[in-house]
């Protein structure tokens, strides 16, 4: 039997003690077996609103002697069912400015980590892409994470907004990513992810990137890493990289090489053929013989800024040719 | 026999129609003659009418300029004729989103897949660029989806009718009251105009296995 409904006694009112996680809607249906029932709520008590955060316990007063849908009401009662529905955000969600990108994550992730650090004035806010209100982050290093309730099995997007074009750094810490995608450029010179992601390609909206450490990423191919002529250090040590993406990545930079600095770049994997001269001048027919053009091409190296392509602990540019 | 929008029980998400016209793949091309501040795509269709609707598949290309496409298809004797864009006469499209050009790496909002419905505008000679999958509903018998929605309700939950509902869950692991759980879904659905010619409830922990129901009142909004 319900008991959260008392006879104030005075022959016009009456008081009901809120459940937890109860609306002013589920109260109005309690009460009247109706939301129409939520006008009297209102009038009686002026402290209420509609999108009010009720508590257990509350106690909110009520007209007695009209019920405006008695069925329903008396059934309620019968049943012993006291509605609570909870307050949700499922439905507003305000208009925001500075779409930048969106992360996905795999079904069976339940939080997500990253660090964004950034100069000056900046506003970064985050839609989680689940029922909780979209966060903002105003001061440096934002440390972004969250953790996810409710539905599990679902794959989660959640969805960055980025108000000014400050330079800003990436870290994203969570590993189990299917893919980042950057709608519009990120002034951006770091980025960093120990996600096993296999699409690159969002690296090159990722405007004057210097450095990126992706020391875990299985990527169909690497030749929109090449098109970055920014990157300063490009750190690769993955295990699921194969020889072959290696080879059109080196060979790619070669013939893009265009107006960039050298750069140093890591990776575990060796590229196929032998660190050597090409046989036809500026034409490398495999991996290793890009590299051996990036690190020996005397218009390419100078006695300030030297490529440094570092394989598996070993710096070719250090190391003299077969 | 009632109809309804379709949704999914479980996620309560919309189910989009299924689709299964022919897709076609757009790729990128070099135009020595376009704008350079622009990207252009080809890409072929089987018929050469351009106020039918096109399904296309483009994949993500992270470069924020507007995108050009250029529509083509074969003729009788094999050769490749491209369509000329009856506003302007040029063999490329503009591809807009209401109304407004859109850039190649803002359409993934789109679609997040790449598959897009273009639809050629004439007044501004454009291509609107449409999500392939979910841009409409589905509409069909809701005779099922209203008893499993019902069996799913708990009591309290849905407002406009807030003593409906079988509400499964609080059955779970519960085989003692499977009875009781069978005679409210009889009563729970009677209410509502359906009959249950059979149901199927796993006896060791509750679950519904199968559900067999049919109409037995014509309409089932307030009797």
């Amino acid at each position: 039997m319900k008991n959260n409904k008392i006879d104030n006694k005075n022959g016009l009112t009456s008081t009901y003690i809120a459940a937890p996680n109860q609306n002013i809607y589920d109260i109005a249906v309690d009460i009247h077996g109706t939301i129409d029932g939520v006008s009297d709520l209102l009038v009686n008590n002026s402290w209420l609103t509609l999108d009010i955060d009720i508590k257990g316990g509350d106690k909110i007063t009520y007209t007695s002697g009209v019920t405006l849908d008695e069925y329903e009401a008396e059934r309620l009662d019968m049943f012993g069912v006291v509605p609570a529905t909870q307050n949700r955000n499922t439905y507003y969600r305000p208009k925001l400015s500075g779409k930048k990108f969106d992360v996905f994550l795999n079904k069976d992730v339940l939080s997500f980590d990253c660090i964004i650090e950034f100069d000056g004035e900046q506003e970064i806010s985050v839609d989680w892409g689940d029922n909780s209100d979209i966060e903002v982050f105003k001061s440096s290093p934002a440390q972004i994470s969250h953790s996810f309730y409710g539905e599990e099995g679902v794959e989660r997007t959640i969805r960055f907004y980025i108000k000014t074009d400050e330079v800003i750094n990436i870290d994203i810490k969570t590993e189990d990513l299917i893919n980042i995608m950057v709608y519009n450029s990120i002034n951006t010179r770091f980025f960093s992810t120990k996600s096993n992601m296999g699409d690159v390609r969002f690296f090159n909206l990722l405007t004057g990137i210097q450095r990126i450490t992706a020391s875990n990423i299985s990527p169909e191919t690497l030749a929109p890493l090449s098109k970055l002529i920014t990157i300063q250090d490009l750190d690769i040590t993955s295990s699921k990289i194969k020889p072959k993406q290696l080879d059109e990545f080196f060979i790619s930079l070669v013939k893009n090489y265009g107006e960039r600095l050298p750069a140093t770049i890591k990776t575990t994997t060796k590229p196929n053929g032998d660190f050597k001269e090409p046989n036809i001048k500026n034409m490398p027919q495999n991996g290793m013989e890009a590299v051996w053009m990036l690190v020996n091409e005397p218009a390419w190296n100078t006695d300030y800024h030297q490529w440094h392509i570092i394989i598996d602990g070993i710096d070719f540019a250090n190391v003299e040719e077969k | 026999m009632r109809k309804d929008i379709i949704i999914d029980i479980h996620s309560g998400g919309f189910v989009s129609p299924s689709k299964k016209n022919e897709v076609s793949v757009a790729y990128q091309i070099e135009n020595k003659d376009g704008e350079a501040s622009r990207i252009y795509l080809t890409t072929m269709i089987k018929r050469g009418n351009i106020e039918d609707d096109i399904n296309v598949l483009i994949p993500y290309i992270p470069i924020e300029s507007v995108c050009m496409l250029r529509v083509g298809f074969f003729d009788d004797s094999g050769n490749e004729i491209h369509i000329r864009n009856p506003k302007n006469n040029s063999f490329y499209f503009e591809m807009q989103s209401y109304q407004k050009p859109i850039v190649a790496s803002e359409l993934p909002l789109i679609n997040r897949d790449g598959l897009f419905t273009l639809r050629y505008n004439q007044d501004t000679g454009g291509m609107e660029v449409y999500d392939m999958v979910g841009f409409d509903f589905e509409i069909k018998e809701s005779l099922y989806q209203d008893a499993m929605l019902l069996i799913q309700l708990i009591k309290g939950g849905y407002l406009k009718h807030p003593s409906s509902g079988v509400g499964i869950q609080n059955y779970f692991n519960s085989p003692a009251k499977t009875q009781e759980l069978g005679r409210m879904m009889i009563d729970e659905l009677e209410d509502d105009g359906i009959r249950v010619v059979n149901a199927d409830i796993d006896n060791d922990n509750g679950t519904l296995v199968s559900l067999d129901v049919d109409e037995i009142k014509l309409g089932y909004e307030e009797q």
